[in-house]
């Protein structure tokens, strides 16, 4: 895996792309729960392969959950407009030490043909503790997290049935997370 | 004496050998004429050595006691050049960030030589053994003077020193680094192109490839090869570097078009038509069919004839299935499919991709990371989030 590229996949421990569920029993209780609600479907049959997609739902780089928070903040969204009026010179904001909390509804949406689509929701809620970021802002946009520390927390659920949990612990932000998967000049 | 003339910080040999006449009580003072202290010395035969550490001309003079007389003597004037030492700055242009190489040469074979090197950016080494400076990259754009001071011995003080020529800095090329993906869809097992482009501009670059599927090349200077992959979506990379002096620096970093990857399946239609390919090079022709039934092409209409047999039997399934729903029955069951999952996740959005060419079997899943609805909040116990704020020039 690319160090640049922390997702909340690592943060809740889910498998790799490709590898095994170390902990398959964490989706007992869901295929238990989602066999009630979606009779149609062989859910023991198709679990692997659903919980493998489900785990493609916490993709989501860490970088992107810090920017929704970071919005409201308005010194902080007023000095990156202030970047796009200089496009080519780099700005160094150095943030104080925050909290972020989040809760998202991520969903699976299944369709069967002839039947209205129906949607699994799970409710994400995920919490960071952050000390001593720097970020890079160039032309509006963050370009880089040179980064300090991060303490994690949260948890995934569906239908109140927890299928993943993480306990309050220190993660290893990587030393550089690009934001612009575009050419990247070095400083 | 030797040498004379000589350089400056190189030791001179003073040479002596007293002849006193008989009953003199000798006594020999040196003064070499540079402000450093007579060194007294017994009328025996001996080797003196100095070091000059400035260039000129000094007269060196010698004092005798002779019969209770003060006797001085001027020898020849010993005359001191400066030390003759060049200095060459590799490359004299460059991007902000990659270093720049400086080596400094001598004809001085003195081993107590040290060197000095100023980067003309109010950076410096400390005096050193080693004629070559550790590379040095600058941090903001601009004209640079680079200099190397010479002295001697384990504490010198600078002797003399030159500049090289000035070092120009520049940003560094924006988007000029392009990666090809072809084609974008293709069957696994079957190869993708990957061709990066960079403009050399008469330095040496080299070229590192990670594919998305956990796997990444070494340095290399081919900047095209071809990758295979298993199903799923991949989103590739380049990076670009020039080699300095046996070192890679990354210049630049680009990410190519995502890559989709399909189980090989029973065409039902041919397959130049399901891979959306970008349009091929000049040099890769376009590849034709062949003209006689080989092993390969008796497997392909086996394979079609039996996939063409399996979509009849599912739609068949499909139409009853259908029609069993619509009328519920506890007599029948529908037969759940296993499901075929479609997903291409764009977190932060809510964009969804489906495929339009797979056909509607049993039924399929989209993810949505619906991060945009989410709630976030910002929890901080200064009134700003933004403590400092810094601007390069």
């Amino acid at each position: 895996m690319n160090n640049s590229d922390l997702t909340l996949r690592q943060v809740f421990s889910f498998p790799a792309k490709g590898t095994k569920d170390s902990s398959p029993e964490r989706w007992e209780k869901f295929q238990k729960v989602v066999s009630r609600e979606m009779k149609t479907i062989n859910w023991p049959a198709a679990m692997p392969d659903a919980a493998e997609k489900i785990c493609d739902l916490f993709d989501v780089k860490l970088p992107e959950i810090f920017w929704m928070a970071w919005k409201k903040a308005d010194d902080f969204t007023k000095l990156v407009a202030e970047s796009k009026q200089n496009p080519e010179a780099p700005k160094y904001l150095e943030l104080v030490d925050h909290r972020i909390r989040s809760e998202y509804h991520p969903y699976i949406e299944v369709r069967i043909a002839g039947m209205p689509p129906k949607k699994i929701k799970f409710v994400v809620t995920v919490s960071f503790k952050l000390k001593g970021l720097v970020l890079t802002i160039k032309a509006g946009e963050i370009e880089e997290i040179l980064t300090g520390r991060c303490e994690a927390e949260g948890k995934v659920e569906y239908a109140h049935v927890t299928i993943a949990e993480k306990k309050l612990a220190p993660i290893s932000l990587p030393t550089l997370c690009r934001f612009k998967e575009e050419p990247i000049p070095i400083v | 004496m030797t040498p004379n003339p000589a350089q400056v910080g190189e030791p001179v040999l003073f040479y002596l050998e007293p002849n006193p006449p008989s009953g003199s009580a000798l006594v020999i003072l040196f003064d070499y004429g540079d402000g450093s202290a007579p060194e007294k010395k017994q009328p025996t035969m001996d080797v003196l050595r100095h070091r000059f550490l400035a260039a000129g001309t000094y007269k060196v003079s010698v004092t005798c006691e002779v019969r209770g007389v003060m006797v001085n003597i001027q020898i020849q004037p010993v005359i001191v050049n400066v030390v003759p030492v060049k200095l060459v700055a590799t490359p004299l242009s460059m991007e902000v960030g990659i270093p720049v190489l400086l080596k400094a040469t001598s004809i001085s074979k003195d081993k107590a030589l040290r060197y000095r090197f100023s980067f003309g950016d109010n950076t410096a080494t400390p005096w050193q053994v080693s004629n070559e400076a550790p590379p040095h990259s600058y941090k903001v754009t601009g004209k640079y003077q680079p200099r190397v001071d010479v002295g001697f011995g384990d504490s010198p003080n600078a002797v003399d020193g030159t500049d090289s020529n000035p070092v120009t800095i520049v940003a560094p090329p924006a988007k000029s680094l392009a990666l090809r993906v072809d084609p974008v869809h293709i069957d696994e097992g079957k190869p993708v192109t990957l061709s990066a482009k960079f403009p050399a501009k008469g330095r040496q670059i080299q070229y590192r490839f990670r594919f998305g599927d956990n796997q990444t090349t070494e340095w290399q200077d081919e900047g095209e090869l071809k990758h295979s992959y298993a199903v799923g979506t991949y989103r590739p990379a380049a990076e670009v570097g020039v080699v300095l002096d046996g070192e890679v620096y990354s210049l630049a970093s680009t990410v190519g078009h995502t890559i989709e990857v399909v189980a090989l399946q029973r065409p039902s239609v041919p397959p130049a038509a399901k891979e959306r390919a970008l349009p091929l090079p000049a040099e890769s022709p376009v590849p034709t069919p062949p003209t006689t039934i080989t092993s390969d092409s008796l497997v392909i209409l086996i394979l079609i004839s039996v996939g063409l047999a399996i979509v009849a039997g599912v739609l068949v399934a499909g139409h009853k299935l259908r029609k069993s729903l619509s009328k519920p029955s506890r007599a029948r069951r529908p037969v759940p499919a296993k499901p075929t999952f479609v997903a291409h996740l764009r977190a932060g959005t809510a964009s969804v991709v489906h495929s339009p060419k797979k056909p509607l079997i049993g039924f399929e899943l989209y993810v949505n990371a619906n991060l945009a609805e989410g709630v976030y909040e910002l929890i901080k116990s200064e009134p700003n989030l933004v403590r400092s704020e810094r601007s390069r020039p």
